[in-house]
């Protein structure tokens, strides 16, 4: 066994249910550690189990993460307070970061996230300038005029059940997580509704523009005939041509869909994210 | 809740404990609640936190936990077995009555968990309760319908449709011994008295669950169908599904019923 795990309660009521997983011989000091987001409403182990597969992997490589479920989501209590998701999401992000320096001492840290776990990711990397790296998996699928007729035309119907269910908009958040208010009072989300969880192209652009200038590395993954792969195209292209060489890696996945189904993808996915997370780890053994 | 590790140090399974509240408990049972696989485990783990949570609420420990090589357990999908996954479900029994010190186990369980459930009762013979909900009751049907629906999600998201054969189901693996094993599972060949109660619950009139041992003596098998979207299914289903409310407390008065 060359990696060992525990579960951890954290948060501010302690009440966040993370699991932690680490090379069995610790020494993770110096290396930034991982936080895994939740993708939508699925809970912590990420989309067809994948953020156990990516943390097992990085833990054989000497990193440690932690993949955790946001308030509302998976086995974590529902908060309180009518706080929006957007603003819990980077405080409990933030929370996770704390736990990960004060467990095993990490002082920088990669966010990784697929689709809504990705534009958290990217949130909460503006506002912390411990992250020295993001995993952007098929982030913000900006439904725009573009989204609507690229690629998917007819497949729109079921694109649109993952849509829902991974920006967290399903019906099941409303029935089960009332404290959610800011999705609770929207009417049934017939048609996607960027503005309650988005930001607008401005602010991602600047997000990213902010991440560049500060010299977070970036790993951007998409699905080749994605939306969100479209929306790089047109909106992130830009503010990502002022990024130093090596600053920013772009995955492209052939054959799959927004969720990675099919096995050969998910490997070649994992094997991206486990070079981008060593190069992060190296880049700041530099820096060092 | 409280989230643990359990069992084998080696190969640790992970488990959450909601412990038995309110002022009716703790109930001289406690349950394990045992997840089905692959992506009907993660459609459904809403539904079974919130099953647990009500249960736990109603004065019931309860134990809810991940199969080896699924969720936050240990081990590779390329390497679940069945058998494996029948000592988890004793290992959880067994780590549930050392947390009751004593109690007797109920086992409840959702799909491929259900049956699972059921042949750790037959086997052990020590449950005290079985719920079952739309369990999978011929393993045949079930891989052939969970490889259909591979099929046809790789036809419509992939520009590679799925084969049957491919060792993969819905972005999980499926492994040779897994698949083999699942074949020749049939819960029909199960004895009905496994346990002393056992409860059979389906979310659809036309699944199969309810047909499931009809021959079994009086007063040994319950049976009771609500008519919610299915919680585990895949597509479609998923933008719409709610938790089952109603079904949840079904599951929930049947247990207090079996403790009276």
């Amino acid at each position: 066994v060359r990696l060992r795990e525990r579960t951890l309660l954290f948060g501010d009521s302690k009440s966040l249910v993370g699991v932690l997983t680490e090379p069995a011989e610790g020494g993770v000091a110096d290396r930034p550690a991982v936080v895994f987001l939740n993708a939508g409403i699925l809970h912590r182990v990420g989309p067809n189990r994948l953020h156990v597969r990516l943390a097992r992997v990085l833990a054989e490589e000497g990193l440690a993460s932690l993949r955790f479920d946001h308030s509302g989501i998976g086995d974590s209590r529902p908060r309180g307070g009518g706080i929006s998701f957007a603003r819990a999401a980077c405080d409990e992000t933030r929370q996770a970061m704390d736990l990960l320096a004060a467990s095993c001492g990490a002082r920088s840290f990669v966010l990784a996230g697929i689709c809504s776990g990705a534009d958290n990711a990217l949130r909460a990397a503006s506002q912390d300038q411990r992250v020295a790296g993001a995993v952007l998996i098929e982030a913000y699928t900006v439904p725009g005029r573009g989204f609507l007729v690229y690629s998917y035309r007819d497949k729109i119907l079921s694109l649109r059940s993952w849509w829902r269910l991974l920006r967290g908009k399903s019906e099941l958040l409303n029935e089960v997580a009332p404290a959610r208010p800011e999705t609770r009072a929207e009417p049934p989300p017939e048609e996607p509704r960027p503005e309650t969880v988005l930001p607008s192209r401005a602010a991602l652009v600047a997000d990213v523009g902010r991440l560049v200038e500060r010299g977070v590395r970036l790993c951007l993954v998409y699905a080749e005939t994605s939306p969100a792969y479209y929306n790089y195209r047109v909106l992130l292209r830009r503010p990502l041509r002022r990024a130093r060489p090596g600053q920013v890696r772009v995955e492209v996945l052939r054959d799959t869909d927004h969720v990675f189904t099919p096995l050969d993808v998910q490997e070649r996915l994992v094997e991206a994210i486990r070079q981008f997370c060593l190069g992060v780890g190296e880049g700041e053994a530099a820096a060092g | 809740l409280k989230p643990f590790f359990f069992g084998d140090s080696s190969r640790p399974l992970f488990g959450v404990h909601h412990p038995a509240a309110g002022d009716r408990g703790p109930r001289r049972l406690g349950v394990v609640v045992c997840h089905p696989f692959g992506q009907e485990y993660l459609r459904s783990h809403r539904s079974l936190r919130e099953l647990a949570g009500r249960l736990a609420s109603a004065g019931f420990h309860v134990l809810r936990f991940d199969l080896s090589c699924c969720g936050d357990s240990a081990g590779e999908g390329v390497d679940a077995r069945l058998e494996q996954w029948l000592e988890d479900v004793a290992t959880a029994a067994e780590e549930l009555r050392e947390t009751t010190r004593g109690a007797g186990v109920a086992l409840v369980g959702l799909r491929l968990g259900g049956s699972l459930a059921a042949l750790h009762a037959a086997r052990s013979r020590s449950a005290e309760a079985l719920v079952l909900w739309d369990p999978v009751v011929r393993g045949d049907a079930y891989l052939r319908e969970i490889r259909a629906s591979h099929g046809a999600w790789m036809s419509e998201h992939s520009r590679r449709p799925g084969t049957p054969s491919s060792g993969e189901v819905l972005g999980f693996p499926l492994p040779e011994e897994l698949a083999a094993s699942l074949e020749s599972l049939d819960l029909e060949g199960v004895d009905a008295s496994s346990a002393p109660r056992t409860l059979v619950v389906s979310s659809s009139p036309s699944r199969r669950g309810p047909t499931l041992w009809e021959g079994a003596p009086d007063g040994v098998v319950d049976r009771a169908t609500f008519d919610p979207a299915p919680v585990w299914l895949h597509a479609e289903g998923m933008s719409r599904v709610l938790v089952p409310g109603a079904l949840l407390d079904h599951v929930s008065r049947w247990l207090e019923g079996v403790c009276a």
